[in-house]
C-alpha cells in the first residue's frame, strides 16, 4: 500500500482517509484481514498509537470490525462500502466545482468541460 | 556481575600481554641452548647478541606494558567514550573499580612470574632449586633467632605488606585519575598533578609518623626485635587504611561526580 | 498511572552555566517521544541524568518509580551519540558482551538485524565505517527488551535507506509497556513516528504535547513549529 502522509496535518486523519480510499478502490477487499497495528504502522511509517487511533475511528463508523481472537477485518457490508464510494465521489465533485468556481467557471460550464475531456480521453 | 566484569577485563588485556609472554618464553628457551653452547664467531656471535637483547627488551616491554595497561584501562575504559558503556551497565560502580584492581594485580603477579621464569629458564642448573630452598630455610632460621621465634610471622607480614603496597600504589593511580576528571579542562595534566600531590603527601605522612615514632623510642633498641609484633602490623594497618581511603574516594568521585565528556 | 520517567524540579549546573533549570517532566509508557531542541538546550544533559551518568544538583528523577542506579540501568537501553564500543572487539564479541550483562538482550534479533543490514558479525569494529558502527550500536540497543529506550541522534550519520530501516525497527519494536525517547535534529524524518514532543529551550521545558495536538492547534508540522520557536 502506497501511503502519502504529510506532517502538516494530523496523521491519524490522513490514515483514516487513505484507508477509506483503499477500501473504495478495492485495494482492501470486503472481509480482508488487516495486519496487526504494529505491522500496519511500520508499513505506513507511522506511530502505532496513531495507527490505533485511526483504526478505532474506522471501527466507529463501521468500516472495520474486530474479531476478538483473530484481529481486524474490513467490513463485508457492500452497501456501506458503496455508500462510502458515493460519498467520496460527491466530496471530490463538490471540491472540483468549488475550485472551478474560483477560476470563474459556472457549474454548467464546468460540466461541459468535463464532458469534452471525457470524449477526448475516449479517442 | 563482578565476575563478568573481570572476565571481560581479562579478555581486553590478555590480547596485549599474552603475545609478549609467549615471545619472552620462546626467546628464553632459545637462549638457554645458544648460551650453553659457548662462544661463537662472527655471525653466530651476532645472533646470540641479538637474542639476548630480545630477551632483555621483552622483559622491559612486559614491565612497561603491565604498568601502562594498568593506567590506560582505567582511564580509557572508564573515563573516555567507553565510559558511556561501562557506566550504563547494570553493575555497581565499585564493581568496576574492583574488577580492574583484581585483574591488574593478577597481571603483575603473572608478569613477574614470567620474568623470573624467563631468567630461570636461561640460567637454571640441577642443584639450583635445592640451593634456593636451603638458602630460604637458613634465612627463616636466622630470622626466627633474631626475632624470638617469630621468623615465619615476619615473613607472612612482610609478604602482606608488599602485597598491600602494590594495591596501594594501584589505587593511588586510580584515585589520581579520578581526581583529575573532576576538572573540566586538562584532565590528564590534573591527574598527573594529583598523583604527585597525593604521593608526596603520602611520603610526608610516612616520614612524619616514622620520625615521631623514632623520636620517642630513640633509646629503645629492643623495639627492633619486636618488629613482627609492632612495626610490621602498624605498617600493615597504615597500608590498609590508605587503600581503603583511596578506594572510597575513587568510588565517591565516580558515583557522585562523574562527568564524561 | 505508572509513568516510566518522572523529573521533579531537576536542575543541573556546570561551572559557568545552567544546563537544566527546574525541569518538570512526566513520560508515560507505550509512547515514542521526541526530545527536541537546539545544541546546548540541555538534551544530552537530561539523557545523561536519566542514565545516571550525571547527578542532579537539585530535584528528583524517578525511572519506573526508582532512583537512577543499578536497578534502573537494567531497564533502560541507552544509545549515546558516541562510539562507545571498544575498537578491538568484533561485532560478535560486542553481542556476546551485551548478552553477558543484559538479561533482556535478544541475540537472535540482533543477528537478524545484522544480516538485514549486511554487516558481517566477524568483522572487527575498527574496520567498520562510522555509519556502520552507529548501526551496530543501534542494533545492540534495540535488541534489548527494555522499558525505556534513550536514543541520542539515532539516524544522524546514516544513509536514507538505513534511516527508514531504523525508523521501521523502532516502530516494530513498540510495546505497550515501553517508551522510546529520541533526541534528534532530524525532525522532519522522525515526526511521523512520534506520539509526543518535548521542546527544550535553554534548559527548560518549553512544550510537551502530543504531536497531533500540535498539528491541529498550530496548523503546521513539528518541523515548522520548531523552526519558528527556535529561530536564530
Amino acid at each position: 500500500m502506497k501511503w502519502n502522509i504529510d506532517s502538516e496535518r494530523p496523521v491519524y486523519i490522513q490514515l483514516v482517509e487513505q484507508i477509506q480510499a483503499g477500501i473504495i478502490s478495492g485495494f482492501f477487499k470486503p472481509g480482508d484481514k488487516l495486519p496487526s497495528v504494529r505491522d500496519f504502522a511500520a508499513n505506513a511509517g507511522v506511530n502505532p498509537n496513531t495507527m490505533q487511533r485511526a483504526l478505532t475511528e474506522l471501527e466507529r463508523n463501521g468500516l472495520l470490525y474486530t474479531n476478538r481472537t483473530s484481529g481486524r477485518y474490513i467490513t463485508s457490508d457492500l452497501k456501506m462500502i458503496k455508500e462510502l464510494k458515493r460519498q467520496s465521489a460527491k466530496d471530490i465533485t463538490v471540491g472540483f466545482l468549488e475550485k472551478m468556481k474560483q477560476l470563474g467557471f459556472k457549474e454548467e460550464e464546468s460540466l461541459e468541460i468535463v464532458i469534452n475531456i471525457v470524449k477526448e480521453m475516449k479517442k | 556481575m563482578l565476575a563478568r566484569l573481570m572476565k571481560h577485563e581479562l579478555k581486553a588485556t590478555a590480547r596485549l600481554l599474552v603475545p609478549l609472554y609467549i615471545v619472552l618464553l620462546c626467546v628464553s628457551v632459545i637462549n638457554r641452548f645458544t648460551l650453553q653452547s659457548g662462544m661463537g664467531e662472527g655471525i653466530a656471535l651476532f645472533f646470540r647478541g641479538l637474542l639476548i637483547a630480545t630477551q632483555i627488551i621483552s622483559i622491559i616491554a612486559i614491565l612497561m606494558v603491565t604498568l601502562i595497561l594498568m593506567i590506560l584501562r582505567f582511564y580509557r575504559n572508564l573515563l573516555k567514550d567507553e565510559g558511556y558503556l561501562m557506566f550504563t551497565l547494570p553493575v555497581r560502580v565499585h564493581h568496576l573499580i574492583t574488577s580492574k584492581l583484581v585483574i591488574t594485580v593478577f597481571w603483575i603477579i603473572i608478569s613477574l612470574t614470567m620474568i623470573l621464569g624467563s631468567l630461570g629458564i636461561v640460567s637454571a642448573n640441577p642443584g639450583m632449586l635445592d640451593a634456593i630452598w636451603r638458602g630460604f630455610k637458613e634465612m627463616s632460621a636466622e630470622l626466627s633467632a633474631q626475632f624470638g621465634g617469630n621468623g615465619s610471622l615476619l615473613l607472612v607480614e612482610f609478604t602482606t605488606l608488599v602485597f598491600l603496597g602494590v594495591i596501594l600504589n594501584i589505587l593511588l593511580i586510580y584515585v589520581s585519575i579520578a581526581v583529575g576528571q573532576l576538572f573540566n579542562k586538562n584532565r590528564v595534566v590534573a591527574s598527573f598533578v594529583s598523583y604527585i600531590v597525593i604521593y608526596t603527601g603520602l611520603q610526608f605522612l610516612i616520614t612524619l609518623v616514622g620520625g615521631i615514632f623514632i623520636h620517642f623510642n630513640i633509646g629503645n633498641i629492643d623495639l627492633v626485635y619486636l618488629s613482627p609484633q609492632i612495626i610490621f602490623p602498624v605498617g600493615i594497618l597504615f597500608a590498609l587504611a590508605g587503600c581503603t581511603i583511596f578506594y572510597a574516594v575513587t568510588n565517591h568521585i565516580l558515583t557522585k561526580k562523574l562527568n564524561l565528556e | 498511572m505508572n509513568p516510566i520517567l518522572e523529573c521533579q524540579s531537576v536542575t543541573k549546573k556546570y561551572t559557568g552555566f545552567t544546563a537544566l533549570s527546574d525541569v518538570n517532566l512526566t513520560l508515560e509508557r507505550g509512547r515514542i517521544i521526541g526530545l527536541l531542541g537546539p545544541n546546548g538546550s540541555g538534551k544530552t544533559t537530561l539523557l545523561k541524568l536519566i542514565n545516571n551518568l550525571l547527578v542532579p544538583d537539585s530535584g528528583k528523577i524517578y525511572i519506573a518509580g526508582i532512583n537512577p542506579g543499578m536497578e534502573t540501568k537494567k531497564i533502560i537501553s541507552y544509545l549515546p551519540e558516541k562510539t562507545y564500543l571498544a575498537d578491538w572487539m568484533s561485532v560478535e564479541q560486542a553481542i556476546k558482551f551485551f548478552q553477558d550483562f543484559y538479561e533482556d538482550f535478544d541475540s537472535k534479533k540482533a543477528n537478524a538485524m545484522l544480516a538485514d543490514l549486511e554487516i558481517d558479525p566477524k568483522s572487527k569494529l575498527k574496520t567498520l565505517s562510522k555509519g556502520t558502527k552507529e548501526k551496530v550500536q543501534l542494533i545492540l540497543v534495540m535488541s534489548r527488551q527494555a522499558e525505556l529506550y534513550c536514543l541520542d541522534e539515532p539516524i544522524g550519520g546514516v544513509d536514507p535507506a538505513s534511516r527508514d530501516y531504523i525508523l521501521n525497527t523502532i516502530i516494530s519494536n513498540y510495546r505497550e509497556n515501553a517508551t522510546v525517547l529520541i533526541s534528534t535534529h532530524l525532525i522532519a524524518d522522525i515526526e511521523k513516528i512520534l506520539d509526543e514532543v518535548v521542546f527544550l529551550k535553554q534548559g527548560s521545558v518549553f512544550l510537551h504535547s502530543s504531536v497531533d495536538d500540535v498539528r491541529i492547534q498550530e496548523g503546521k508540522s513539528i518541523d515548522s513549529l520548531f523552526r519558528e520557536v527556535f529561530k536564530c
